[in-house]
């Protein structure tokens, strides 16, 4: 039996059944989430080409599936990332029971992680680009929903994918003709940009982050933080694979220049823009860009420990983003509106959500004590120790999304509420808006319990790591 | 394998060209599918004799058949583009078709000194299929109503696999991108019937 192919069959039946419409929105996000969650820790733990016995019935799980000629592969250094992808999906279907993103969100959701995950699992890995952009479509009808008209968001996203797979697919074919080694620069100089245009777009460098505030205006708050997510893992781990497959591209010292190029602008855009909106939302995904850009910045350090750093900041990303798109979601429905002035005072009418949603701001910016601030300490020290002169573009991109989280602070904080009558939260919500808080402040005060956890994602890639 | 004679290829590719322009210059709905098709056929007319004809068969098929799907998508959502009226012309359309000849003559010019590495693509065919790219990106660059958006992603993507069918005919990568082509088609289908977009000033979306 091919475990990729149970991995198939079971999120087409999942993307099936989350979708039917009688079942009910608590019980769709369980089976979703719990679900995904269950095919994480298959990817993760199964046992792969050795015999094992299931009450009484002996089973061997095979790591390959051939479909047509080209392959998906379960390889011992792919099924941590893969599990790790279907870990996030399930974390934020869970958070599906409270938020209610529209009516696509579960199927499609699943659907697209189903699509990132065997993108890790193709060879070769580089056709990932074309379910990379099946993902993206599929994700259009999770932004997209009939009530929200983000389909500018939507589509800008979707030709992005498109034109980003036309990218890694022209480098796949060039790679394989050009025959590019460490001894031929020039090839590979030829090569790089290719590729790093198609990595581009899943990295959200600028202006490939175009997609980010049409769906800050329009789309469901949580909606955009799920597609968020998941589409930055998968980006992350796709060009940590190239790191780790192409000796020539760690070589080349422009191309971890082009990085923290890319880290520095995102985190200037991002710092700039944070501080100059009135839309809650739209500050979120500016400061989302400074996180992004600090990644970017890990990746360009050129070694394990920054390729860890920049994993486990992923992961610290996708709580934060996670917190705020519940708290925002609840926030948002409670006073009818993420902007300045109605979210004035809004703290003291719905304490809970609102507290939930600056958490996951201010972890995301790297505030002290979240889970977010972990992974940016240590880039800066790492940094500083390389001699790097990056160095100081992490404290001044937390301090820039730190400031900007701290303004709404004082706007939703501020002055009397601006409501008679409180809305009710119900006993779900309020358990799991006051459990993503306290996730979000754990993380940040014991991150030696999960850090390890999450850089072992990434330690099957064995060449980043020689 | 024999390839289509020379004078019909440059046909072809004009007939490519024309489409493209068309999908970016017109806004009668039936000219802008007939377009597409076009687009559709010319370019995998022009694989005949390069690549397996199977490839070049998928190629017709997903293109005709995402074609369909928008077909009937905006039939259902009742016709929502209008015409131009007697002699006047849409707002744009001269700007628009100065930016497709700029387009088509840097793509004219750019294909004589495209080398690819190991491999021989004819100047009609790299033109038909850097045309309709370049095309395809300013469709998506000049506007962002949804149907718009997804025919200027078709056009792009019938260049694209022009050319990639021809450097890597390998029937995985066929079938992905033959599906990428019905998915993009049932997106716009998405967002005409389900999302139902507003129109525009000209009754577009």
């Amino acid at each position: 039996m091919s475990a990729p192919l149970i991995l198939v069959l079971a999120t087409l039946g999942l993307a099936v059944v989350s979708g039917v419409e009688r079942l009910g929105r608590i019980p769709a996000a369980l089976i979703a989430g719990l679900g995904s969650l269950a095919l994480g820790a298959i990817s993760l733990l199964a046992p792969l080409d050795v015999p094992f016995q299931v009450g009484g019935l002996a089973l061997k799980l095979d790591p390959n599936l051939e479909i047509l000629g080209r392959s998906l592969e379960l390889a011992p250094g792919i099924r941590s990332g893969v599990g790790f992808i279907f870990v996030i999906g399930g974390y934020l279907f869970l958070g599906g029971l409270v938020a209610d993103p529209g009516r696509y969100f579960l199927p499609m959701g699943i659907l697209a992680v189903g699509l990132l995950a065997a993108s890790l699992m193709v060879q070769p890995f580089l056709y990932s680009g074309v379910l990379v952009m099946l993902a993206a479509a599929a994700f259009v009808l999770v932004l997209a929903s009939p009530d929200r008209h983000a389909e500018r968001a939507a589509l800008r996203l979707l030709a992005f994918a498109t034109f980003g797979m036309m990218m890694t697919l022209v480098a796949a074919w060039m790679i394989d003709r050009l025959g590019v080694t460490t001894g031929s620069p020039e090839r590979a100089g030829s090569v790089i940009p290719v590729l790093a245009l198609g990595l581009a777009v899943l990295l959200f460098v600028p202006p490939f982050h175009l997609w980010l505030p049409p769906g800050a205006d329009r789309a469901h708050p949580y909606a955009l933080t799920s597609v968020a997510a998941l589409m930055q893992a998968s980006g992350l781990f796709l060009a940590l694979r190239v790191l780790d497959s192409f000796a020539w591209v760690r070589a080349d010292p422009s191309v971890r220049l082009a990085m923290t190029a890319a880290g520095v602008s995102m985190i200037l855009l991002g710092g700039i823009w944070a501080l100059a909106q009135v839309r809650l939302a739209r500050a979120f995904v500016y400061v989302l860009l400074i996180d992004l850009g600090i990644g970017m910045l890990a990746l360009g350090s050129g070694t394990a420990i920054g390729y860890q750093l920049a994993m486990g900041m992923s992961a610290a990303r996708v709580v934060g983003l996670g917190a705020w798109g519940l708290g925002t979601t609840l926030l948002a429905a409670g006073m009818g509106t993420d902007e300045l002035d109605g979210l004035r005072g809004s703290g003291f009418v719905l304490p809970i959500p609102a507290v939930l949603s600056l958490a996951g701001l201010l972890s995301v910016a790297g505030f002290p004590l979240t889970a977010g601030f972990p992974g940016k300490w240590g880039l800066t020290a790492h940094l500083l120790g390389e001699g790097s002169a990056a160095w100081w573009w992490v404290p001044a991109g937390v301090v820039l999304g730190v400031v900007a989280g701290l303004q709404w602070l004082s706007v939703i904080f501020a002055g009397a509420a601006g409501r008679e009558q409180r809305p009710e939260l119900t006993p779900l919500a309020r358990a799991l808006g006051i459990g993503g808080v306290i996730i979000v402040i754990l993380l940040g005060l014991f991150p030696q319990v999960a850090y390890p956890l999450i850089i072992g994602v990434i330690s099957g890639l064995q060449a980043l790591f020689a | 394998m024999t390839m289509v004679a020379a004078p019909i290829e440059l046909a072809l590719a004009a007939a490519a060209c024309v489409a493209g322009v068309c999908l970016l210059t017109v806004s009668d709905r039936r000219v802008v599918l007939a377009s597409l098709c076009l687009a559709f056929v010319a370019c995998s007319a022009l694989l005949i004799g390069r690549v397996p004809f199977g490839v070049s068969l998928a190629l017709l098929t997903s293109g005709v058949a995402a074609t369909a799907i928008v077909f009937l998508s905006t039939s259902a959502s009742s016709w929502p583009w209008l015409s131009a009226g007697a002699g006047g012309l849409p707002e744009g359309r001269a700007f628009r078709v100065v930016l497709c000849g700029f387009i088509v003559v840097a793509v004219v010019g750019l294909a004589q000194g495209v080398n690819l590495p190991g491999q021989t693509v004819s100047p009609p065919l790299l033109v038909t299929a850097l045309g309709l790219i370049g095309l395809g990106a300013l469709q998506l660059g000049l506007s962002e109503r949804s149907l718009r958006v997804c025919i200027g992603l078709l056009t792009a993507l019938a260049g694209f696999e022009t050319l990639y069918f021809v450097l890597e005919p390998a029937l995985a990568i066929v079938a992905l991108l033959g599906s990428v082509n019905v998915v993009v088609a049932l997106i716009a289908s998405y967002l005409l019937l389900v999302v139902r977009p507003s129109t525009g000033t000209d009754g577009s979306v």
